[in-house]
């Protein structure tokens, strides 16, 4: 079984021509609904997204990079001692099938932002697979948003 | 700044942070009776009007304690429910309502469900980064206690080595929680269902021999009693897993065989793996959840609740406060004569301004600290209460949010009880004398 | 027997001159023209009800501040000085006594007799106490110090206020119908009492009385009817 690492590269710049507001494409594998809460400039950013594999082929999701940091794949854990988010070396997307990451559930960590994340705002993205490139979007939604505001509709 | 303060331990941030809450009102305080000696006059003044300063502080106290024990009581029931279901990584169930599911795999509150057969069993046991996969049968019941069918590697990840005795060996013994009703040794039939309606002779000719007893978890489980799935299956005459003359316990369960169980709790070998499994098993024939997910989501429904009841809480504390100045003030004008007398005798304003405050001071004070602990006592009352009726091991204690509401509380009366002194020593000093 | 606490410093002479006393509704309360007291003297202030003397004796001691005039303790015009200024003055210069004796009742005797003490300097505080208790057993309240008030009889609680008012050795005390509320045996005892303390003390003594027996010991009469100063015995 062969393994594609799947990095997302989150570069603020200006905006490019896309075929989809919110989805970066390649080699068979989606990266849609990308959107944050609202946040400010030094506290650490909680990113969601859907991840589909429709290659042949697993592939394990690790994490990502953006404006020289590291994004974490981190897990909610919740116990006596409150909420927690615990870093994951990575998950697999099997072939064929889609992972989600929402709230208290899955989420790419961006610690300590070096930009405020505005509501309503779109920070544009490239995401990079392998040599490929895709175009799309981190969609800021409210500071105290629960979930995807696309969740639910099919591409 | 913000990097000074983030780098400080969260037991110093909330030191600090009470010291900043209480310091206005000691600075008033602190210039108030700066070089003078109130206190001898004030104790005469308390014992002057002792069934009315015991009321005031009293009335001080329950306003305190209502808010103290709201915080308290909350918390305890949040962090107890949290760590009952800290164990339960992930439950795998038919597709249906999440909370309906945890709330009968976790906190053994059953409901009908449907059942995941043995071939989703089969899957969900085999799949890659499964520990050991338990079905949680659910559904009789003995004394009031549920009977749970599972395995023993979940008697054994629940709650580590046995108490008292041993594990079950057989689909006809059993091991009893912590605090469940019945002793080791003891021979037990099990009611079919739950509750008032569970019929005590469905199963008259079953029955399970309790051989070991759990410690005790801090959850409903505690007072469970918990026998191999097998067990639960012959119980109500299905298979029981395993092919005919196979006498064993526990997985693998032979597909066809499996009459089905309306949960299963999944602990995976890795933490990661556990999201994996969980979009694996989320599809249209299955639903796989995390119970510390779902409760999360609850308890941000609490939290929405205790925010406004906890407004509530405040808007009365500030009646109770606006009430304890105006009775203050009027206990003032009851001494007035006694302290037109300081004046005229010589005494300075400051002081007189003093004997008022600190006696202000006084009351605001023991009730505060009254309030605190009658907080705390309700709280743990309440916690005891839902304790006994849940199951779920629910302690109060004060803690950091207490100190704080307290601590802003007194300071804020500290420096309003200024205007009662501010008052009496602008009352015209004859006509006091002379009243 | 211990020397009795004496005044630190020589009673001041009052001078009062255009004095006027207004009411709310603009009535003359009290209009004085000219008063002189020399130090040392024991003074009565006499009259029927409502003749201004308890008037009087509240603007000497500055309870009260006269619309009008001038009252010269010394060479000090209490007058024009802010509340907390003429109380400082009292607090150094006069002792009052109060025809009620304003007792504390949760303070015992000591407690009531050294109130003073309570807003006095720190390093005089002890001082205060001591001189208090001295004065409760020179009025014959010996080892009574830590009994409730509550607990004594008239007599006894007007003699624990009189122990108040000399307890700081005061050079000058004034006193509003300090005997009115005791019976003649008693009224004779703390009237005979008082003046001969002030006497020995060196203090000077005015007092507000209705008491015949009392202003006959007092070396100086002064009568007043509807706010004037009608006869004086030193005039």
């Amino acid at each position: 079984m062969r393994l594609q690492l799947m990095a997302l590269a989150l570069r603020a710049c200006p905006a490019l021509a896309e075929t989809d507001s919110h989805l970066a494409e390649a080699n068979g594998l989606r990266a849609l609904h990308v959107g944050a809460p609202a946040t400010a400039k030094g506290n650490d950013a909680l990113i969601y997204l859907d991840v589909e594999n429709t290659f042949g082929t697993q592939a394990v999701l690790t994490g990502c990079t953006a404006m020289d940091q590291r994004f974490d794949l981190v897990g909610f854990t919740y116990g006596a001692a409150g909420e927690a988010w615990t870093a994951l070396p990575g998950l697999p997307v099997l072939a064929g099938r889609e992972v989600m990451l929402e709230p208290k559930m899955l989420a790419l960590r961006w610690q300590a932002i070096s930009v405020d994340l505005v509501a309503g705002a779109e920070v544009k993205i490239k995401v990079t697979i392998g040599t490929e490139i895709l175009h799309g979007d981190i969609k800021n939604g409210a500071a105290n948003a629960t979930g995807q505001s696309h969740a639910g509709h099919s591409h | 700044m913000p990097d000074v303060w983030a780098n400080l331990s969260p037991t110093l941030q909330d030191i600090l942070l009470t010291l900043a809450l209480l310091t206005p009102g000691l600075i008033a305080g602190a210039l108030v009776v700066r070089g003078l000696h109130p206190l001898p006059l004030v104790g005469a003044m308390l014992r002057r009007f002792t069934w009315v300063n015991l009321l005031f502080v009293a009335l001080i106290a329950v306003s305190v304690g209502v808010a103290v024990g709201l915080l308290a009581q909350e918390r305890g029931l949040r962090q107890g429910s949290a760590r009952a279901a800290e164990k339960f990584d992930l439950i795998v169930a038919a597709p249906g309502s999440e909370v309906t599911a945890m709330l009968a795999a976790v906190y053994l509150q059953p409901s009908d469900m449907a059942l995941i057969t043995g071939a989703q069993y089969a899957e969900i046991a085999g799949a890659d980064g499964v520990a050991f996969a338990a079905p949680i049968a659910f559904g009789d019941s003995h004394l009031g206690a549920p009977v749970v069918g599972t395995t023993a590697d979940f008697v054994t990840y629940l709650a580590g080595p046995l108490a008292e005795g041993r594990m079950f060996a057989t689909a006809e013994e059993a091991v009893a929680g912590a605090f469940s009703p019945i002793a080791v040794g003891q021979v037990f039939s099990p009611a079919h269902g739950t509750g008032p309606e569970a019929e005590h002779e469905a199963h008259a000719d079953d029955g399970y021999t309790v051989t070991g007893r759990m410690v005790p978890t801090g959850s409903p489980w505690d007072r469970a009693l918990l026998d191999p799935v097998e067990g639960v299956w012959q119980v109500h005459g299905l298979a029981n897993g395993h092919p005919p003359g196979d006498a064993r316990i526990g997985p693998p369960f032979a597909p066809d065989l499996m009459p089905g169980t309306p949960a299963v709790l999944v602990h995976a070998t890795k933490l990661w793996a556990n999201y994996a499994l969980k979009s694996q098993f989320t599809r249209g024939d299955l639903m796989a959840f995390f119970p510390g997910t779902v409760l999360s989501r609850l308890h941000g429904l609490m939290r929405d609740v205790r925010s406004a009841m906890s407004l509530m809480a405040v808007l009365t504390q500030g009646l109770v406060t606006l009430s304890v100045l105006t009775g203050l003030m009027i206990l003032v004008r009851l001494i007035a004569r006694s302290l037109a007398l300081l004046r005229a005798i010589g005494a300075p304003l400051r002081f007189v301004f003093a004997v008022v405050w600190t006696y202000s001071a006084t009351l605001i004070g023991a009730g505060a600290g009254l309030g605190l602990a009658l907080g705390l006592v309700t709280a743990r009352v309440i916690s005891a209460v839902i304790t006994a009726r849940t199951d779920v091991l629910v302690t109060a204690s004060l803690s950091w949010p207490e100190v704080h509401l307290v601590a802003g509380f007194v300071s804020l009366t500290l420096i309003l009880a200024l205007l009662p002194g501010w008052l009496t020593v602008r009352r015209p000093l004859l006509a006091d004398l002379r009243n | 027997m211990p020397p009795l606490p004496a005044p630190d410093v020589t009673p001041p002479a009052l001078h009062i001159e255009a004095l006027q006393v207004t009411g709310r509704d603009g009535q003359v309360l009290l209009q004085v023209p000219l008063l002189d007291i020399p130090a040392g003297q024991s003074v009565a202030l006499r009259g029927a009800s409502g003749a201004g003397k308890s008037t009087l004796l509240h603007v000497m001691s500055g309870l009260v501040r006269p619309s009008a005039g001038r009252v010269v303790w010394g060479n000090r015009d209490i007058v024009p000085l802010s509340e907390d200024a003429r109380a400082a003055f009292r607090r150094q210069t006069l002792g009052l006594i109060f025809q009620d004796c304003h007792l504390f009742e949760e303070l015992s005797a000591h407690g009531n007799a050294a109130l003073i003490s309570t807003f006095a300097p720190r390093i005089t505080r002890a001082s205060l106490r001591e001189h208090a208790k001295t004065w409760l057993n020179t009025l014959g309240l010996r080892q009574t110090g830590t009994r409730p008030v509550s607990s004594f009889s008239g007599g006894e609680r007007q003699r624990i206020a009189v122990a108040r008012a000399l307890a700081a050795s005061p050079p000058v005390i004034l006193a509003d119908e300090p005997t009115a509320a005791l019976d003649r045996a008693n009224a004779d005892t703390l009237g005979s009492d008082l003046v001969r303390l002030a006497s020995k003390g060196g203090c000077s003594l005015i007092a507000v009385t209705h008491d015949a027996t009392l202003a006959a010991l007092m070396t100086r009469q002064i009568t007043l009817a509807d706010g004037k100063i009608v006869e004086d015995s030193h005039a």
